[in-house]
């Protein structure tokens, strides 16, 4: 029996493991036969250089092959033996991710000596495990818990004391990051994240064998990085937790769609956690040509901006000096009215707005209410206006421009506002979703504010906003980002918005009977 | 300033004959330990600087072996392996019979001073266990006749005012 969801569920495995795998090299099919080994009787073509683990990610068989020091991302260790197989005509079991493969190689990854192997490995590290998985923020995707379930004793020979750490059982890193030692398997992968791909070099293990432990690599300093939110995304145990989702959600309820990160240029793949629509946290989501596997911690933390209370998601209309939240029908009777009868209209959309909203707004409102509008482009990160100004922040993601999509924008030839002063015109409407900064507003003109904005940012423009009309946040809705790079990138809705805002092309249609 | 002048020196006089300057951090460990008794947190920090190194490579390195004494250690450290072939030749019975006769526990020092009684791992010589070592020098096949034996005569060393007290095998002043 094998329902349609189970095949959905099979093929998502199937390319996670795919992206999974830290060779990226295309098998080439040319002139030169691609070398090919027999994996668990199946033969399997790889690139030169693969290990016998990037072999099986490459085949699709991953999952077969448990790990807790390997990562794709990282380098390789070979320290915590789970991912041993039976390679013929070796003696001894292989570790799978640091045997480099060699053509003809017959790899067997479910015989008994494995499964043996792998038990064993799973009872040693269960003897010092507190196996408190039911408070433990990371049960129901840890890498312990999964991998005992398929491959683990049923019981412990071990009958003495556990190994604690008292002092290191809840011990904040930094602001972000809580540790809790007793449950560590010393896979290290902390430490060689923080010394391999952020170069920090503030985490380390102290001490051996018993007593080792990890550590800040300097108390005074602390943990600095921009990416420690990576850090527990990839501890395969509930060690390294992130404050923000620690004891907020089990990871079960939560439902996963894949969206960008508009935090800033680079445009990073993440996904989006959420459920009943409520997003709980953002993870990075593997993209070679962008992002790898990390996200910053700024992207990362940025969902609170769309679940932010004081994001204004009612449509808003100036009544006796005041704005009220009202219905969309006043709302887009008074939006018609007031372009109706201004005379000379600017249009300054953020860019963090995507191409098709760029378009939709170029191409509609001329059409509706004749050429009385210019259109101008505002990023408002300093000084920052075109691309070309644009720099990196730090040797891994971070980018200077806060903004998603400031080469889309000049793709639609979308000229920066002048000095970021918005003058000269009877009516101005702003459109901004959320990340690029509020212009400054010359007196004597009114407004109408659209798009993702709180009511601070609103109150910041004082007494001229005449109609506030609530738009969508990038998770919210679809379109196309080109980041940094130059890449194009399309997303669709992660989750549905709970307010009364509207995408831009239907929020617009009804203005003008 | 807990790392000298001249120690410096010398370390300069070694960096051509090895291929990273990581690779310099353990026989560096080695002279400041030599210099000054024992590796602190402060001379880590030092060797840090002086090695242009991110501080976690000189800890995980010094606090790995038990061989570099991160506290001020007695004239004579007892260093007693407790790992698994040390173990099963009794260390734990001869663990004991130290901590009572020298009224510490494992990890402590004598209030005068004299004595230091650690537990440490593996020492490689697994072969004769068990294994005691003595500053610098090592004591194999230890049994407890022969370790009252050993303890009396550090005693009695002490006592004589010797000044290389488990230095048979590694003399400063023979020593380049």
């Amino acid at each position: 029996m094998c329902n349609t969801t189970d095949i959905n569920r099979e093929m998502g495995k199937h390319e996670i493991a795919l992206n999974y795998c830290s060779n990226k090299h295309a098998v080439q099919k040319g002139a030169n036969p691609a070398p090919k080994l027999i994996l668990d009787g199946e033969v399997v073509e790889f690139v030169a250089g693969d290990t016998i683990l990037q072999v099986a990610e490459r085949a699709g068989r991953g999952h077969l092959i448990p790990r807790y020091c390997y990562h794709p991302g990282l380098p390789i260790a070979g320290t915590c033996r789970m991912c041993t197989v039976e390679v013929e005509k070796m003696v001894k079991l292989m570790t799978a991710c640091s045997t480099p493969a060699a053509d003809g190689m017959v790899v067997h990854t479910k015989t008994e000596r494995v499964l043996k192997s792998r038990a064993g490995v799973m009872e040693f590290l269960l003897i010092n495990h507190p196996l408190d998985c039911p408070v433990c923020d990371k049960a129901g995707e840890c890498d312990l818990q999964d991998n005992n379930y398929r491959y683990g004793p049923v019981t412990s020979s071990f009958l003495e004391d556990k190994r604690t750490y008292p002092k290191a059982a809840t011990k904040k890193l930094s602001e972000k990051i809580t540790l809790n030692m007793n449950r560590c398997v010393h896979c290290e992968r902390c430490v060689r994240f923080s010394e391999e791909v952020v170069k920090s070099c503030d985490l380390m293990m102290v001490n051996r064998s018993w007593h080792k432990e990890l550590t800040l690599a300097d108390d005074k300093l602390g943990l600095t990085s921009e990416y420690q939110g990576c850090l527990s995304d990839f501890c395969p145990v509930g060690a390294l937790t992130f404050n923000d989702f620690r004891f907020v959600k089990r990871s079960w309820f939560l439902q996963r769609h894949p969206s960008v990160c508009d935090g800033c240029s680079k445009g990073c793949n993440i996904e989006v956690h959420s459920e009943d629509n409520i997003i709980y946290r953002f993870t990075p989501a593997y993209n070679e040509k962008i992002n790898g596997h990390w996200i910053c911690d700024t992207g990362r933390l940025s969902y609170h901006q769309v679940m932010d209370p004081t994001r204004i998601v009612r449509p808003m209309l100036a009544h006796n000096g005041a704005l009220q939240a009202t219905s969309w029908e006043l709302a887009q009777a008074a939006t018609g009215h007031l372009l109706e009868t201004a005379k000379k209209v600017k249009v300054v959309i953020g860019t963090d707005a995507t191409i098709e909203e760029i378009r939709y707004l170029q191409a509609a409102l001329p059409d509706m209410f004749g050429s009385k509008f210019t259109f101008r482009s505002f990023n408002g990160t300093g000084t920052l206006s075109t691309s070309s100004q644009d720099k990196k922040l730090d040797h891994l993601l971070i980018m200077q421009d806060k903004t998603a999509n400031l080469r889309g924008a000049e793709e639609c030839k979308l000229a920066p506002l002048e000095n970021g002063q918005i003058n000269d015109s009877d009516l101005v409407l702003l459109v901004r979703f959320g990340r690029s900064a509020v212009p400054a507003v010359g007196n004597g003109q009114k407004l109408i504010l659209l798009g993702v904005w709180n009511s601070a940012e609103q109150a910041s423009l004082g007494a001229a906003v005449e109609v506030m009309l609530p738009g969508l946040a990038t998770v919210e809705k679809s379109g196309t980002y080109i980041n940094c790079d130059g890449i194009r990138q399309q997303f669709i809705p992660a989750v549905v918005h709970l307010g009364e805002g509207m995408a831009v092309n239907r929020l617009l249609r009804f203005t003008k009977k | 300033m807990a790392i000298s002048q001249q120690l410096k020196e010398k370390i300069d006089r070694l960096r051509p004959n090895f291929p990273t300057t990581q690779a310099l951090v353990i026989p560096m460990l080695h002279e400041v330990q030599h210099e000054t008794g024992m590796v602190s947190e402060d001379s880590m920090r030092e060797i840090a600087v002086f090695l242009q190194l991110p501080l976690m490579k000189i800890r995980e390195v010094a606090t790995f072996y038990t061989m570099f004494n991160k506290k001020a250690v007695g004239q004579v450290h007892y260093q007693l392996c407790s790992n698994i072939g040390c173990w099963l030749n009794g260390s734990d019975k001869l663990m004991h019979h130290m901590e009572q006769r020298l009224k510490i526990n494992a990890g402590q020092s004598s209030t005068d001073g004299k004595y230091t009684l650690s537990e440490v791992e593996c020492l490689g010589a697994c072969g004769s266990a068990p294994v005691l070592q003595v500053n610098e020098d090592y004591y194999e096949n230890v049994d407890l006749p022969m370790l009252d034996e050993l303890m009396q005569s550090f005693s009695s060393k002490i006592n004589a005012g010797e000044k290389y007290i488990g230095r048979e095998t590694y003399n400063p002043e023979v020593w380049p």
